[in-house]
């Protein structure tokens, strides 16, 4: 694996990398901090989060609670004054013959990590009507992904083939013979393909910009990539960073609150041709959300972030049907739900700390109900309180309540 | 609780804005954006109203307070027609209405203390002065949870929530008797959200306010109301005094409501998928305005406009064929009551 310099210091750059072979990315005490005039935010302080393959994890809390900078820690997009100061995220990659080697994203060169992002590891953001580019078409914004990272040659040769043979059937023009020879030579170069022209390769990006804009369900998706992004609706434009995002099959694919903007009729659409869509890639999403309707319906496995620090970790059936952490508990209770009427919510009392100055302890204790003067002084290890369960909490409630004293 | 005597009544309420264009800045066409909507609200209710973007139920709440001028129609506020009003009659009339808006950090001058801001209703219509008004604007402070070190503050200091109180304070200030709630809480967070709808329905009980409930988040529409409207481009398809949520009559508000992802992973896969989205309001499609994403519209649909019809109860829906259709969603919503109890 290329090593060579970065800014991400660490000592054992040699050593093998250990990973469970059944995840695709694999976050350990992850630390990011702002370097702001007002202080040191720490926004990520110790995150740990695992994605095996083929799941649907949910990042879920509120806001500032970093569910974003984790998404941006992993494909080190954090900006200055950001800083990610500690801890490591594993990605399984995969190379064309199927050889699975991990890799530690925070040690690997610029170069590297570029051909990662977009190709490998893939992001939709939140806000649909600032991503796309307004002054370029939908369907070169698409085809430039595919043609940066993805080698067209193969394809462009079978093209050619497939037009020489169209050509032999029609009959017209050259004779017949001239054809069928340069097909002979075509598919002579089938197994080492020469480079193809600059034009052929935005000819194949082009058609296969429309194969993507179809896959996500687009309604007639050749006119649609010769339209501008102003042209389309926030739903549409959201499917068309979905397919710019999915156009290099990635292996992971988070979506960063991607139906937030939207509406509900249009989010269920969204939602269902994300599932649909997992199905079809065998790739891992990542669900970056607020909304635990959401996580409810669409992911697998869920990480409550709550100020920078995963506090619970665990699959969607057992975090709503046994809730342990109190913040999770809170936040259930604090929803006002359809299918039933209550006179009044449940709060949670006070408001997110402020991450420059971060509570001690358990960073949920001035907020949490149950909160013991241990909480203050220790933060709490992260610990399988029930298999695949994971919390971090001096007090657990729901099924483990009394436990721990 | 909400009594028969109607606080406001609307009718057939239009608001269209008008599109111009060309050298001469000529009309060329209309956004239908309220057309021909008609409710009653009861005096000390909550009636909600949803609705997706662009279906104009934040126009529909300010042409009552007729912030914005109301292209026809009339709206009746304890019997006086507000739409043709005069100025100084409007003045007056002002003080009975108020209006909590999306953004609290937009609708509050960037410039003007917390005192200032709750205070200035107080001090224009010559209320309060001085010291008078500080105990004034402090009392008003200590009934939405804020105290006496937030007076002298600027808006940028408090948090998304805190400003939201400071929004509801300065709207209690001239003791109104009708608040438009104009989506208070789709900025907040789920753990603040449950505070500010908590306080407005304590306030609510507190000072025999009536509400008009704004919003696009179903969930919450359906906690704070007694009545609940759809609209759906500019046009009431339902309006029912029950739960919406159980007696659906429209096919759109019970797509919308099987659309919304419920927290519970036993209800996955529930939504029906609408095809594509909201057309323009400029060219509404002809006849029922949701026919083309119908999927029980036939050719009467498409030529005939449904009218809000009674169906009984005061269950008022805008649907050629209410009450004969199958609306899946229905059984599905009674099973999930039942496993929902728990969490």
């Amino acid at each position: 694996m290329a090593t060579d310099d970065n800014t991400y210091t660490n000592d054992n750059i040699d050593t093998e990398i250990q990973m469970d072979p059944n995840l695709v990315l694999d976050v350990r005490g992850l630390k990011t901090n702002f370097y702001t005039y007002e202080g040191v935010v720490k926004a990520l302080d110790g995150v740990t989060v695992q994605v095996k393959r083929g799941d649907t994890l949910a990042l879920v809390g509120e806001t500032g609670c970093g569910k974003s900078v984790t998404a941006k820690s992993i494909m080190r997009l954090v900006d200055s004054p950001g800083k990610i100061e500690a801890g490591e995220v594993l990605f399984m990659d995969e190379n064309e013959q199927g050889e699975r080697t991990p890799i530690d994203l925070l040690k690997v060169s610029e170069d590297v990590m570029r051909k990662i992002r977009g190709n490998k590891i893939a992001i939709v953001f939140q806000d649909p009507a600032t991503y796309p580019n307004p002054v370029f078409k939908i369907g070169d914004q698409i085809a430039e992904v595919i043609s940066l990272h993805q080698d067209l040659s193969l394809e462009i040769l079978q093209d050619k083939i497939a037009e020489m043979e169209d050509a032999l059937k029609v009959a017209e023009g050259e004779t017949a013979d001239e054809i069928a020879s340069r097909l002979d030579e075509l598919q002579a170069q089938l197994s080492n393909p020469p480079r193809p022209t600059s034009t052929e390769i935005k000819n194949a990006a082009r058609r296969k910009a429309v194969e993507m804009l179809n896959m996500v369900r687009m309604p007639s998706a050749a006119e649609i990539a010769n339209q501008y992004p102003h042209e389309l609706s926030g739903g549409m434009r959201q499917r068309a960073l979905i397919a710019m995002s999915l156009s290099c099959n990635p292996k992971i694919l988070i979506a960063d609150e991607a139906t937030t903007a939207l509406d509900v009729t249009v989010q269920a659409q969204v939602l269902k041709l994300l599932n649909d869509l997992k199905a079809d890639l065998d790739a891992s999403i990542i669900i970056i959300t607020h909304d635990l309707g959401v996580v409810a319906e669409t992911c697998t496995q869920v990480a409550v972030m709550y100020a920078g620090v995963v506090v619970e970790y665990t699959n969607t059936e057992e975090l709503f049907s046994d809730p342990i952490h109190p913040y999770t508990e809170g936040l259930l209770r604090a929803i006002p739900k359809l299918t039933e009427k209550v006179g009044k919510l449940t709060q949670i009392m006070g408001t997110v700390p402020n991450l420059i100055n971060p509570p001690t302890g358990c960073r949920f204790h001035p907020r949490c109900e149950f909160a013991t003067e241990h909480c203050q002084n220790e933060r709490p290890p992260r610990e399988e309180i029930k298999p695949g369960h994971w919390i971090e909490c001096w007090h657990p409630q729901g099924s483990q309540a009394g436990r721990k004293k | 609780m909400a009594s028969a005597e109607k606080l406001i009544e609307v009718k057939h309420l239009k608001k269209f804005f008008p599109l111009s264009g060309g050298v001469f800045r000529k009309v060329l066409g209309y956004v239908r954006a309220v057309d021909d909507v008609t409710f009653d609200i009861y005096k000390g209710e909550t009636l909600g109203l949803v609705g997706e973007s662009g279906c104009g139920k934040t126009t529909t709440g300010r042409t009552i307070l007729r912030l914005l001028p109301a292209t026809a129609g009339e709206i009746l506020f304890e019997g006086e027609d507000v739409t043709k009003m005069s100025r100084g009659d409007l003045l007056r009339l002002r003080r009975n209405m108020s209006i909590v808006f999306q953004d609290p950090m937009a609708s509050l001058d960037p410039r003007l203390t917390i005192k200032n801001a709750v205070g200035e209703p107080l001090l224009v219509n010559g209320i309060a002065r001085g010291h008078r008004l500080r105990n004034m604007v402090l009392e008003l402070l200590e009934k939405v949870g804020l105290n006496e070190d937030h007076l002298n503050r600027f808006p940028h200091e408090f948090s998304g929530g805190q400003r939201q109180r400071v929004c509801i304070a300065r709207a209690l200030a001239l003791r109104p008797k009708f608040i438009v709630m104009d989506e208070p809480t789709s900025s907040t967070d789920v753990s603040v959200q449950a505070q500010t709808l908590n306080l407005m329905k304590d306030l609510q009980e507190e000072f025999d306010l009536t509400y008009l409930f704004i919003s696009h988040n179903l969930s919450v529409v359906k906690h704070m109301s007694d009545r609940v409207a759809v609209m759906y481009l500019g046009k009431i398809v339902e309006l029912t005094p029950g739960d919406i949520f159980d007696d659906a009559m429209h096919p759109y508000s019970a797509a919308l409501v099987s659309a919304v992802p419920v927290p519970n992973p036993a209800l996955r896969g529930r939504a029906e998928i609408l095809a594509g989205e909201v057309p323009s309001p400029i060219n509404p499609p002809s006849g029922c305005r949701f026919h083309p994403r119908c999927r029980f519209a036939t050719e009467h649909c498409k030529d005939e406009i449904p009218e809000l019809r009674d169906m009984g109860n005061g269950h008022m829906v805008a649907c050629h064929y209410a009450g004969e259709l199958d609306l899946k969603h229905k059984e599905e919503l009674l099973v999930d009551t039942g496993s929902m109890a728990e969490v």
